[in-house]
């Protein structure tokens, strides 16, 4: 009886889940949305919250090879790659080491032989995540609790044997 | 600019501490000084209003130092620096001591923190001489001298402008010099000062006179005496000469009036002895008495809510309404856009309700399972049938939830549940009409029981919650014989009030397992004896005997398998969202060659199989009790860290996918036609994460590694209490130290995935 409604519910649960889209390019945040080329086309930054370091810039639209991506900081500071096949469908990506902190243009032009109209988007970067010893105040915050705890029982310990 | 003059990042460091500081122990200190109020016309005499406005302005004051503008003006202007000491050695101190702390503190938090842990440690003989020591007139001045002296020294000043920790270094010896000096010259209830108070007098003055050495030094410096402030003044158009003559200024003049203002008003005081207030004298902790039943911080007595809370009406209407908001989730669902971030049924459940939710049970207990919409059509359909065949033994076990709980786990991350709003819709659906048909067919709550998954998640959190349904007077249970809260009774105009839906008995339950807060029983109960009332969190973890309904829970493999899920469920489902596991996984989908729904699976099952592993592994090392004891003990201590998991992980969420909600329901209104603009799908994706976020995490995952560890460790105590092993400290803790590892090793899984970049899910979605 019980191995039966395991198989049941098991079933249920994972046939419901097979009907949903495997979407194999999970995560990042779609900063641009429109239609370039007579298709439908995003871009998706990753991680969605960028900050300084890589940040991973997909094109997704009908892809074309050798696309371009550029990134212009707001101090002038410029940084060029090419975007690479992906493993998703219609999607191309490429990884720009992002160095500073601070108001970027991503720009990318979606097929040059063609003359399309480039994209372009701002992405605000933030400062890259602080070291976890400066966080150490609150990552550490349970030896101090412990120690107190540990004190605690030790004496209860002692009174309840004196006792 | 020079990397000398880079502002520090110390107001990351300390704000959100404070500030998490001053909302507890302002809630700690408001809950004592109602208690000892209550008390009595004595208590009321002493404990007034004004001592209370005295705790908030000390905490005002010290946040306006620590957690304001003014911290980040401090790194430029030497004056904003010298307001920061004032009110950290001079404002705050005495204000917080003005508030008399020390009772309405130790009555605030508790009497089960009190007994088992604030009594042991204030008793300890080196603590009480530690404290008789600080307590000294001396002490309170050197330390003040010496802080005054030596911060202000250049070399000390400018480490610690430099360096964050080292400015949090000075801040705090600031902060307890002030509150060591204060001490004496208030000398707050019940503390007793072993100099006579005149000699406060020539105390202050002395302070006084280091406090002008100091300023008079800095104001008649011809030049800046801080480099730092001779390097960053002229970028910030400022004289830093003119600045030292105004910090000077401000060290000196408002200094010397507290110090000399405090000493007139004792010389005044002792010249008319009829105003001394006579001695306190010292309150042994004896004074402080196991409170006698009463209503005292039960929900259900508060005006508006409680009385809600109390009508079986307003929590069927509560459902009602969430039930027809999930109807309306799963209309957009079925027939709305598929682009999962502008969906309601995208967004609302994944992003809003968890996060609610989970805040919720933490604070005031499982009033998610309460709220339930999917218990809205049984409390209708019941009015005109009520079964009485019970659900079948073999599954009242928690080894289907289990299956259930992992299934769910597994297709969320696998089949990426969130992405498919028809999926979710169909889920839900599914859910309202299992539920209905098993409630339909089987008497009280056996769904929610037995095979609700979300329902065993809620409950596993209420047994970290603060709050717990419980009888008030357990004299009143004792003397009732009808067991109204178990069977139902009948309401004066003929209607029937059930009992507990889950067959727990109050008198003998213990805890939050197994109950989904209906609060029926507070119906049922003919004596008005049941109430929501404060608990200490995660206490009824550490006692594995029997209870109501549940049985001997050291017993229950099935619910300690069930909480093992649950902590290293929170542990890989957060990790499945950080980008360097989706690259392993990407890599590991590649070498498989199955795709990535195999991968994600995988990855799920035997990241939850190690943490069985794992547990396995402590316990065999133990060699208290038995085996499967050990296993369960184990199992039943990692809740509170998988509480801690699950609240960092869906907090964040919450906080940067908020305005998600926003966007899927302009595009519902669209749709509609009732707002012409469609808004933009950029616009439903994540914020960025404020900075106090991290910080709350962190503490979040030390609190409950903390939790995890003292629940482990009262369980060894048990265990060899109840084997009439010898108690020592050290026995215990040989027993306790491989499960504690344990922890320790999951605590810093969680913490490492704290400070990975964040992949968030449902921004995607995209066709």
């Amino acid at each position: 009886m019980m191995h039966r409604a395991h198989t049941f519910f098991l079933c249920v649960v994972l046939s419901l889940g097979a009907w949903t889209s495997a979407a194999e390019a999970d995560g990042g945040a779609v900063v641009w949305t429109g239609e370039r080329l007579g298709a439908a086309a995003a871009i998706l930054v990753s991680p969605a919250s960028p900050r300084v370091g890589t940040i991973d810039v997909a094109w997704i639209g009908d892809p074309r090879a050798a696309m371009q991506v550029v990134a212009t900081h707001e101090s002038g500071v410029r940084i060029t790659a090419v975007c690479l096949a992906s493993d998703a469908a219609k999607e191309t990506h490429a990884q720009l080491l992002l160095s500073t902190a601070g108001a970027w243009r991503i720009e990318i032009q979606p097929n040059a032989a063609v003359n399309a109209a480039p994209v372009s988007v701002e992405l605000v970067v933030d400062e890259a995540m602080p070291n976890w010893s400066s966080f150490a105040l609150y990552l550490f915050a349970w030896v101090p609790l412990a120690a107190i705890g540990g004190f605690a029982a030790a004496r209860r310990m002692r009174g309840l044997r004196v006792g | 600019m020079p990397a000398e003059v880079l502002p520090s990042n110390g107001f990351l460091l300390s704000a959100p501490l404070v500030c998490a500081a001053a909302l507890l122990s302002s809630l700690v200190y408001g809950r004592g000084w109602r208690t000892l109020r209550r008390k009595g016309v004595a208590a009321r005499g002493r404990f007034t209003a004004f001592r209370m406005a005295a705790f908030f302005g000390g905490w005002s004051a010290l946040l306006l130092a620590l957690a304001s503008p003014l911290d980040a003006v401090a790194e430029r202007l030497l004056s904003a620096h010298m307001v920061q000491h004032i009110l950290l050695t001079m404002v705050a101190p005495p204000l917080f001591w003005l508030s008399l702390p020390a009772m309405p503190m130790l009555f605030g938090v508790g009497t089960a923190a009190r007994t088992a842990i604030l009594a042991p440690l204030l008793s300890a003989p080196v603590v009480r001489l530690m404290l008789r020591a600080l307590g000294h007139p001396l002490v309170g001045f050197s330390t003040i001298a010496l802080a005054t002296i030596a911060w202000h020294m250049p070399s000390a000043y400018t480490l610690a402008l430099r360096d964050p920790w080292w400015h949090q270094a000075e801040h705090a010896c600031m902060f307890v010099a002030g509150m060591l000096f204060w001490l004496c010259v208030i000398a707050p209830f019940p503390y007793a000062n072993r100099w006579p108070r005149i000699a406060m007098v020539p105390y202050l003055v002395a302070a006084d006179l280091v406090n002008t050495a100091v300023s008079a030094y800095l104001a008649f410096s011809s030049v800046p005496v801080y480099a730092w402030y001779a390097n960053i003044g002229p970028a910030y158009g400022t004289d830093p000469l003119l600045d030292q003559q105004l910090a000077a200024g401000l060290m000196w003049v408002p200094g010397s009036v507290l110090y000399l203002g405090g000493a007139i008003l004792i010389t005044i005081s002792y010249l008319f002895p009829h105003r001394v207030h006579p001695r306190a004298r010292r309150i042994p902790l004896t004074v402080l008495p196991k409170r006698p039943p009463s209503h005292e911080g039960d929900l259900l007595q508060t005006p508006l809510v409680g009385r809600a809370l109390r009508s079986s009406g307003a929590r069927l209407t509560l459902r009602c309404v969430l039930l027809a908001l999930v109807l309306c989730i799963v209309l957009d669902g079925l027939l709305g856009s598929q682009d999962a971030p502008m969906n309601l049924a995208g967004t609302v459940p994944w992003t809003h309700w968890r996060g609610v939710a989970i805040v919720a049970i933490l604070a005031v207990g499982n009033v998610a399972c309460m709220a339930c919409p999917l218990l809205a059509p049984r409390s209708l359909l019941r009015k005109w049938f009520t079964p009485t065949r019970a659900l079948p033994r073999a599954l009242r076990s928690k080894w289907i939830a289990v299956a259930l709980v992992v299934a769910w786990l597994v297709a969320y991350e696998a089949f990426d549940l969130w992405s498919s709003p028809l999926a979710i819709a169909m889920i839900v659906l599914g859910f309202i009409v299992v539920a209905t048909a098993v409630d339909m067919c089987f008497a009280g709550a056996s769904f929610c029981r037995s095979l609700c998954p979300i329902g065993q998640y809620q409950m596993l959190l209420g047994t970290v919650s603060a709050r717990s349904v419980r009888a008030i007077d357990a004299a009143v249970c004792a003397r009732c014989v009808t067991h109204d809260c178990l069977k139902g009774r009948r309401g004066q105009g003929g209607e029937f009030r059930p009992g507990c839906g889950l067959d727990l008995f109050i008198p003998k339950k213990i805890g939050n397992l197994d109950c989904t807060f209906c609060l029926d029983c507070v119906n049922a109960c003919p004596h008005q004896n049941v109430g929501v009332l404060p608990v200490l969190p995660c206490a009824e973890l550490a006692n594995a005997g029997w209870r109501s309904q549940v049985g001997t829970l050291a017993a229950r493999v099935d619910v300690a398998a069930l909480a093992l899920v649950f902590t290293f469920g929170a542990a890989v489902n957060a990790a499945g969202m950080t980008a360097p596991v989706l690259r392993v996984l990407e890599a590991s989908a590649g070498v498989i060659g199955a795709g990535g729904t195999l991968a994600q699976a995988c990855f799920v099952v035997g990241g939850i199989a190690c943490g069985f592993g794992l547990s396995s592994a402590a316990a065999g090392m133990s060699s208290v009790g038995s085996f499967r004891e050990r296993f369960a003990r184990l199992s039943f201590a990692f809740l509170p860290l998988g509480a801690a998991i699950w609240f960092a992980h869906f907090v964040f969420h919450l906080v940067t996918g908020f305005a998600t909600a926003e966007v899927a329901g302009l595009r519902v209104l669209h749709d509609l036609g009732w707002v012409s603009a469609s808004p933009d799908r950029v616009m439903s994706c994540c914020a960025p994460a404020p900075a106090w976020l991290m910080p709350v995490e962190l503490l979040t995952l030390s609190l409950g590694v903390s939790g995890a560890l003292g629940v482990y460790w009262w369980s060894i105590v048990e265990m060899r209490a109840r084997e009439a092993l010898a108690r020592s400290f050290s026995s215990v803790l040989y027993g306790w130290i491989p499960g504690a590892v344990c922890i320790l090793l999951v605590w810093a899984v969680a913490a490492w995935i704290m400070f990975q970049p964040m992949e968030m899910r449902g921004t995607f979605g995209f066709e």
